[in-house]
């Protein structure tokens, strides 16, 4: 319950917002500056406005008392911002887009977690989850193709990907289903063995078994559309999730041996991913064809250097899909290895903070929602930065915050919420089940 | 299951770890290689926007200019008989000579491409590129154009103390301006006007490889200037008999074997040294290219010590071919006390406001002989010019040394050579010429390298 005068001002918040919105005005000016000439033209206004979007929603959290985290917001800002200084590098045409994105995308940030904290998410994933697989569906039939994925729905000229939402839904899920497994109560004591869930423990319950099949039918549908990246990440993530929940080493082993075997039937049966393995094993082989963006992304990552060309001053868009999936590497060409290590450095910070905030989550429920959360957004960063640097085939997926696109960015944003809203200290609304935790 | 979680954390830290030795690699480690690929198309991009640099001669006499921003104005002036070495640079043609070789200095990218990222903001791209200054001397390229006087051949004059290439004419050449329309007639000519000859013609050297075989001979002790040989007219070497054209030659010494190119006592040297000799030979860079600026060809010396293999090399005969300048880097080493200088062709790259930003110095390439080998191998060079087979090179007022050669080739008459050097106040010279097909090295070569000669001592 809501203790009254319990200090919510959330200090360090505001610092850290305040710190990463000078900066992203900075980063602003420096555009502006190597490309009108002035420190005060429209990209400062503009870099400084994606800023602005994170002290609102600050103030936002303030005005609510809600007394969670205070450093995962102004990492996402930090990220959000780094992410629409290249976006209007490359695409000024689309700055005012992303910028609406930007500031939807926050303001659902807040609703999300204020939803979390207040207790109303829970028990609403299964529905949510059925939601999405019936959109999934309708977008298998209805949908348009883009980039090689069906995974488009058109609704009065406004394009969204169903696929970035049924992640949410598949982490709420996860969290209400496998909260109720007695494996995610801590031990009583530090030196009691912990709980461990077998397979049949975890099948004997009903809502689980229903998570299981919601899950692959979501997975199978993001498959069928041709979108093998997203279903790569929901499939890793929730494999995670329910081995945080479980304790279940077998889940993990046969999940990855199922994986790997889906992934050679995918080769099989869709063209464009075995051409894109080929194109990973050996990327010079075939430079100017099927290997083509990640070999452009290669020139673009060389010319950068280690402390970059500077902005306006490289060629980012000769990379193929450059303000989207390979915005990574079109931006390391011109902020250099020095900034592609700040980058990776931002979700670095971002993604390990959300752990060790959902170690400390007041209820397993939180918790799971936490690490689904975390789980989501550091296989899509690890994926995506991975496929522009080539450790990884190249996949079709967005970064996390950064990348160009309404449906990413509300999506990432909202789970950014779910991760807020469950690191929450006091419980402001019934959670159903608070038991096992081991908040204040 | 906050334990299962930390391990999560780990798995993330050891994946970021992984982004970040990958960032590292491509941006750090392969950078400059991916940065410099001719494959970026950064490169191409680069050189529409910038103003590309000019090559002049030694006096700075413009031998190729571009008149605004972009590839498509170059105006190409100075001596034709530079054309194939000068090159072109062309939006479809491409880029050929020294125009390729000096590409990153000519478009302003010489330094590191990739590391001046952030410098580059606050400066921009330098809006034009850098300028190179070669050592060429057009006077003296101009007097090689008139003796080659429109026959097929080269001519390399090449400063013998410091390296410095003065004169590399090719003849004939296609004026550069004109190349795009008339491409296909001009690929198609059998008198291939496009290769610079001096640099990437390969050639028999017939007997202007004897210096060479003797200054080597006379450092294995086969030989000095004392030793008489008895020349009979001919010789076996294997299976086969080489004479001489003027019959038994008698007793001769060294110095004058050079002097009247006797082919029975040069093979007669080299069956002794056998498998030493294209060892020694290998000195003289006669099996590989020469480091140079420029598009350079290799000589092809093998190390095939047969008897019948031993006799046609030591008078430039058989498999071997090599480019003028080869040639003329024997004759340098001989006026040069035996040492060989590196040979430059650039002498300095400077920028738009003139500031010299790369200078090249004289370096040793080697040292094929000792010094007193390279003393009697030039006062037999001497005698010929004196008196000799050369003598058509003689000049009263100058120290002039020579050999001639008329080497056979598949392709018709023989080719004509002469290769010497002069000594004048100090200065020396040294040169090669060839005249394809052009007959006896003695009565086609030898005059034309006495003008050229006097061209350059007096030119000065």
């Amino acid at each position: 319950m809501m203790t009254a005068g319990r200090p919510c001002r959330r200090d360090a918040e505001r610092s850290l917002v305040g710190t990463v919105m000078l900066l992203a005005g900075l980063s602003g000016a420096s555009l502006s500056l190597a490309r009108s000439g002035s420190v005060f033209g429209l990209d400062t206004v503009l870099c400084f406005a994606a800023g602005v979007a994170f002290a609102a929603a600050h103030l936002l959290l303030a005005a609510a008392r809600f007394d969670g985290d205070q450093v995962i917001s102004a990492l996402v800002a930090a990220a959000a911002a780094t992410g629409y200084a290249s976006v209007l590098r490359l695409r000024s045409d689309l700055a005012l887009r992303q910028l609406s994105f930007i500031w939807i995308g926050a303001g659902v940030m807040v609703a999300a977690a204020l939803w979390q904290w207040k207790g109303r998410a829970s028990g609403s994933g299964m529905a949510l989850a059925v939601g999405a697989a019936a959109l999934l569906l309708a977008t298998l039939v209805l949908g348009q193709e883009r980039g090689g994925a069906r995974s488009w729905i058109f609704i009065g000229g406004m394009g969204f990907q169903p696929s970035e939402f049924a992640k949410i839904a598949c982490v709420l899920a996860g969290a209400d289903a496998l909260s109720a497994l007695p494996a995610c109560r801590e031990a009583p004591s530090p030196s009691a063995a912990p709980h461990r869930a077998g397979l049949g423990q975890m099948w004997a319950l009903r809502p689980v078994r229903m998570l299981f099949l919601i899950w692959s039918v979501i997975v199978a549908f993001t498959v069928f559309q041709r979108d093998v990246g997203t279903a790569a990440i929901i499939y890793i993530s929730c494999v995670a999730l329910v081995y945080v929940a479980s304790g279940n080493r077998l889940v993990v082993i046969g999940s990855a041996a199922l994986g790997a075997a889906g992934v050679a039937m995918a080769c099989k049966f869709f063209p464009h991913v075995g051409v894109r393995f080929a194109a990973w094993s050996n990327p010079w082989a075939d430079a100017a064809g099927s290997s083509y963006q990640v070999v452009q992304a290669f020139y673009a990552l060389g010319s950068g250097g280690m402390l970059g060309r500077g902005y306006g001053s490289g060629s980012p868009w000769l990379i193929p899909a450059a303000p989207t999936d390979m915005l990574f590497a079109a931006s390391a060409e011109e902020i250099g290895l020095a900034g592609s290590l700040g980058v990776i450095a931002i979700y670095f910070l971002l993604i390990g903070h959300a752990y060790a905030c959902a170690m400390r989550g007041r209820s397993p429920r939180q918790r799971l929602a936490a690490v689904g959360a975390a789980n989501i957004l550091a296989v899509q960063a690890f994926v995506i930065i991975g496929g522009n640097l080539g450790v990884l085939p190249l996949t079709g997926v967005t970064l996390p915050f950064a990348s160009y696109g309404g449906s990413s960015m509300i999506a990432s944003l909202a789970l950014a919420g779910i991760l807020l809203g469950a690191t929450a200290r006091t419980d402001a609304g019934g959670d159903y089940d608070s038991s096992g935790g081991d908040g204040p | 299951m906050n334990h299962r979680i930390s391990r999560l954390l780990g798995a993330w830290m050891v994946g970021c770890a992984v982004l970040a030795l990958a960032a590292t690699y491509y941006q750090a480690v392969t950078a400059d290689r991916l940065a410099a690929s001719p494959a970026n198309p950064r490169i191409a991009n680069a050189e529409k926007g910038i103003w590309r640099g000019s090559i002049v001669d030694r006096n700075g006499e413009v031998l190729a200019e571009s008149l605004e921003r972009g590839a498509d104005s170059r105006v190409y002036r100075g001596p034709g008989s530079l054309a194939p070495l000068v090159g072109y640079a062309h939006p479809t043609l491409g880029k050929s000579g020294l125009e390729s070789t000096m590409d990153p200095w000519l478009t302003g990218r010489g330094w590191s491409y990739s590391r001046t990222g952030l410098l580059s903001t606050i400066s921009r791209q330098p809006e034009r590129g850098y300028s190179v200054r070669l050592t060429i001397d057009s006077h003296t390229q101009r007097a090689c154009e008139a003796a080659l006087a429109g026959r097929r051949g080269a001519a390399v004059v090449l400063d013998a103390a410091n390296g410095e290439v003065l004169a590399a004419a090719s003849c004939p050449w296609f004026h550069p301006a004109l190349l795009e329309s008339a491409w296909d007639t001009v690929i198609a000519r059998e008198d291939s006007p496009l290769i610079c000859r001096p640099l990437a013609g390969l050639y028999p050297p017939g007997s202007t490889i004897k210096p060479a075989i003797a200054g080597a001979a006379i450092d294995m002790g086969l030989a000095s200037s004392g030793t008489v040989y008895d020349c009979r007219g001919s010789i076996r070497a294997g299976g086969a008999i080489i004479s001489d054209a003027a019959g038994a030659h008698g007793s001769i010494d060294l110095g004058t074997a050079i002097a009247l190119s006797c082919n029975t006592a040069f093979v007669h040297l080299a069956l002794e040294a056998g498998a030493r000799l294209p060892e020694a030979l290998g000195k003289f860079y006669l099996s590989r290219s020469l480091p140079l600026d420029a598009p350079m060809a290799a000589g092809t010396l093998s190390g095939e010590a047969s008897d019948e293999a031993l006799g046609q090399l030591a008078i430039g005969q058989g498999d071997l071919v090599v480019t003028p300048l080869h040639v003329a880097m024997i004759a340098a080493a001989v006026v040069n006390h035996g040492v060989m200088m590196r040979p430059r062709l650039v002498a300095e790259i400077y920028s738009d406001s003139g500031a010299v930003v790369k200078r090249s110095s004289p370096g040793v390439l080697g040292v094929p002989m000792t010094a007193e080998a390279a003393r009697i191998v030039a006062g037999g060079m001497l005698e010929a010019v004196e008196w000799g087979t050369a003598r058509a090179a003689n000049l009263p007022d100058y120290v002039v040394g020579g050999k001639t050669g008329t080497a056979e080739n598949p392709h018709g008459a023989p080719h004509a050579w002469f290769a010497g050097f002069t000594q004048h106040a100090g200065r020396k010279v040294a040169l090669a010429i060839i005249i394809e097909n052009g007959g006896s090295g003695g009565q086609v070569a030898a005059p034309l390298a006495g003008s050229v000669f006097r061209a350059v001592l007096s030119g000065r």
